[in-house]
C-alpha cells in the first residue's frame, strides 16, 4: 500500500482544499505548517478591507465624536474578492483602538492614557509592544508601518498622524519614541508614509518628499526635486499618498471636492524619476491596480484569482477625519477610478458598517510560526494586564533567543 | 459490489456484456478490475482514453492500490445515474467520508484524494477536499502539524529570504 505522506499533496489538491477554506485564519494558520503548504496558501489568501473600530457618531447637537468600542474582542475583515465578512475572536483587542500596519499586523493602541501599543498578528495572537502613545495628540489617528516584520529584531518603526502628521520613530524594545527632525523645511506636516527600498520616505501635503535617516537622531530630508505643477488648484482638498509600482516610487493625489460633501472626484499619478529629480505624470498603470490607503497603499498586478480591475485605483474611506465631518455621506468614499475614463465607481454603498475607517488588510505570511510556549497559551485565557505581561516576557525571549542564534 | 476480479487474462480486456462495453482496469499492485464502460468514463482520464480508442486493452491504473481502485469503483457505482434513487440517499451513502478524525478514514481519503486527482474523477475530489477542509477548520497549526503528520521544514534560510519580502511580492 501507498505510504500516505499528506506533506507531499500535490500542489492543486492543495489548491482546491485552501480554496474552500472560507476563513482568512484557517487559510493563514494552514500556511505555516511547511514550506509547501505556504507557497499555496500565500496565492489563496484575500485581499481584505478592516474596519477599525475607532467609531463616530454624533452628539445631540450634531457635533461629531469617536469613541473605542470598549467590549469589543474581535475584528471584522470583508473580503473584497467575495464580499464576505468574517469575525476574528481577538481578546488581545479589548478596549483598545485597532488599525492595519504593515505584513498583515495590526496596530492595537490602549483606549485609557498613557494609550499603550502593540503590534498585534491577528491570525497567531504574536504581539510586540512599542512605546506608549502618551505624547501624541491624537492617539486614534495614530498608524505606523514597519521595515520588516515586527517579529523580527532588526524591525523599524515608523509612527505617523498621531503628531498631526508629524513623524516618529523607534525599533521593538525601546522605551520612547522619537520625533523625527525636519532639516530644511517648514512642511512638516506629512500625509503619507512607505518603505521603499530600504529606507523610509513621507510625503508633504503639499508635495514635498522626504527621506528618512534612523539614526540616533532621526532626520527628515526633503529632497530636491522639481516641484510639482498642479493641474487642479484651489477649491480643493487633495491627499497625497505614495506606493511601489514595479520597483519605481509613485505619488497619487486624490482630489476631493469641498463644495459637494468632499466627494472624491479625481485621482493624479506621478512617477518619481531619480535622474531628473522631478515626478514625471503616470496616464496609465496599465495591467496593475493601485489600492489606496494611508501608510498602507500597494500595488498589484491583476490576476483572474484577484477581483480588481486593471489601470484602476482602488479608494477607501480611510480617514477619520473625514468620518468626522461626513458622516452621512460614506458611500461617496470607497469606490475605483478608472485611468482610462476618468470613471469612477461606488463600491459597498449599502454597507452599514462605514461609521469607522477602513483600512487595507493585506496578510502577507512573512513570519515563521514557532511552537507556542505556555505562557502563549494562557494568554489567551487572561485579562488586558495579563496579556501585557506575557508579550513582555514573549518579546525578551524571542529576543534572546534570537541573539543566541 | 461488480467488481469480482475476474482475471480473464485470456481476453483482449475489451469484453461487452450484452451492449455494455467492459473495461479491464489493473491496479498498481496487479488486482485486475472489470468496469463498464458507462460508469468508468466518470473518470476524465479514462473516458479520454475512450474517446481516443487508447482504451482496448487492460488499462494500468498506476499509483492506485487495489483496495483504492475498489473504493472509486464503489463511488462510480453509487454515482451513476440511477444507480442510487434520490440524491439525499447519496448524501447519506456520502457522509461516510465526511469526518476524517480517524487515522484509517484520514488514510483511505488520502488514496481517494490521489486517486481522483490521478483520474480525474471531480465528484470524488470534490468530496474529499471538502472533507480534508472541513477537518483544518479551527485547528491551530501544531493540531494541524500533528493531525496531517508534517513536520516543519522551515530553516533558518528561508526565515530570512521571508523577512526581506514585500508584502505586495505575493502577487503574480
Amino acid at each position: 500500500m501507498a505510504q500516505v505522506q499528506w506533506s507531499d499533496l500535490p500542489v492543486e489538491i492543495l489548491h482546491i482544499i485552501f480554496h474552500k477554506l472560507k476563513d482568512p485564519s484557517d487559510i493563514y494558520r494552514c500556511g505555516l505548517v511547511c514550506v509547501l503548504w505556504k507557497s499555496v496558501a500565500k496565492t489563496v489568501l484575500p485581499h481584505c478591507l478592516l474596519l477599525s473600530n475607532v467609531d463616530v457618531f454624533k452628539d445631540e447637537t450634531g457635533r461629531s465624536h469617536s469613541k473605542a468600542s470598549l467590549n469589543k474582542q474581535s475584528c471584522i475583515l470583508l473580503n473584497t474578492q467575495t464580499s464576505e465578512t468574517y469575525e476574528i475572536s481577538l481578546p488581545e483587542v479589548e478596549g483598545r483602538w485597532f488599525c492595519s500596519s504593515s505584513f498583515g499586523w495590526l496596530l492595537t493602541i490602549c483606549f485609557k492614557t498613557p494609550h499603550k501599543l502593540c503590534l498585534l498578528n491577528p491570525f497567531t495572537s504574536d504581539q510586540i509592544e512599542l512605546p506608549s502613545a502618551r505624547e501624541f495628540i491624537r492617539p486614534d489617528h495614530l498608524r505606523v508601518i514597519t521595515s520588516s516584520s515586527p517579529l523580527d529584531p532588526k524591525c523599524l518603526v515608523l509612527a505617523a498622524r498621531g503628531y498631526y502628521g508629524e513623524l516618529a520613530f523607534c525599533r521593538p524594545g525601546d522605551e520612547s519614541w522619537t520625533r523625527v527632525q525636519f532639516c530644511d523645511s517648514f512642511d512638516c506636516f506629512c500625509s503619507d508614509a512607505i518603505f521603499y527600498k530600504d529606507k523610509f520616505y513621507a510625503v508633504g501635503y503639499g508635495g514635498d518628499l522626504f527621506r528618512i535617516s534612523c539614526n540616533i537622531i532621526p532626520i527628515a530630508a526633503k529632497l530636491p526635486l522639481q516641484p510639482i505643477r498642479l493641474a487642479i488648484e484651489n477649491e480643493l482638498r487633495k491627499f497625497n499618498y505614495l506606493v511601489e509600482l514595479d520597483g519605481n516610487l509613485l505619488l497619487v493625489s486624490r482630489y476631493r471636492n469641498h463644495i459637494s460633501a468632499y466627494v472624491t472626484f479625481v485621482f493624479e499619478v506621478y512617477e518619481l524619476n531619480w535622474v531628473e529629480k522631478r515626478w514625471i505624470k503616470v496616464k496609465s498603470i496599465g495591467n496593475n491596480a493601485i489600492l489606496l490607503g494611508i501608510n498602507s497603499s500597494i500595488s498589484l498586478r491583476v490576476s483572474p484569482a484577484r477581483n480588481f480591475k486593471a489601470n484602476c485605483i482602488y479608494f477607501i474611506d480611510d480617514d477619520i477625519n473625514n468620518l468626522l465631518f461626513m458622516i452621512d455621506s460614506h458611500q461617496y468614499h470607497t469606490g475605483f477610478y478608472d485611468m482610462v475614463t476618468g470613471n469612477i465607481e461606488y463600491l459597498y454603498q449599502a454597507s452599514p458598517i462605514w461609521t469607522s475607517p477602513l483600512n487595507w488588510f493585506i496578510p502577507a505570511l512573512s513570519d515563521i510560526y514557532r511552537e507556542k510556549t505556555a505562557q502563549d497559551i494562557c494568554r489567551d485565557k487572561g485579562g488586558a494586564e495579563e496579556t501585557s505581561w506575557s508579550s513582555r516576557i514573549l518579546t525578551y525571549l524571542q529576543n534572546w533567543f534570537t541573539q543566541k542564534l | 459490489m461488480s467488481t469480482a476480479a475476474t482475471a480473464d487474462a485470456s481476453s483482449s480486456g475489451d469484453t461487452t456484456e450484452g451492449s455494455v462495453r467492459l473495461l479491464t482496469l489493473q491496479s498498481e499492485d496487479g488486482e485486475v478490475f472489470e468496469v463498464k464502460e458507462t460508469i468508468a468514463t466518470q473518470s476524465v482520464t479514462i473516458k479520454g482514453m475512450v474517446d481516443d480508442d487508447c482504451a482496448t486493452s487492460t488499462i494500468p491504473v498506476c499509483n492506485v492500490t487495489g483496495r483504492t481502485l475498489a473504493m472509486v469503483i464503489e463511488w462510480w457505482n453509487k454515482h451513476e445515474i440511477g444507480a442510487v434513487s434520490n440524491e439525499k440517499e447519496l448524501k447519506e451513502w456520502e457522509s461516510q467520508f465526511d469526518t476524517i478524525d480517524d487515522k484509517s478514514d484520514r488514510d483511505d481519503v488520502y488514496d481517494l484524494l490521489m486517486a481522483a486527482n490521478y483520474l480525474n474523477i471531480p465528484t470524488l475530489l470534490d468530496c474529499c477536499t471538502s472533507a480534508v477542509a472541513e477537518a483544518i477548520k479551527g485547528k491551530s497549526t501544531d493540531e494541524m502539524r500533528e493531525f496531517f503528520d508534517i513536520k516543519s521544514d522551515f530553516d533558518e534560510k528561508e526565515e530570512d529570504a521571508l523577512r526581506k519580502e514585500n508584502q505586495w511580492a505575493f502577487e503574480n
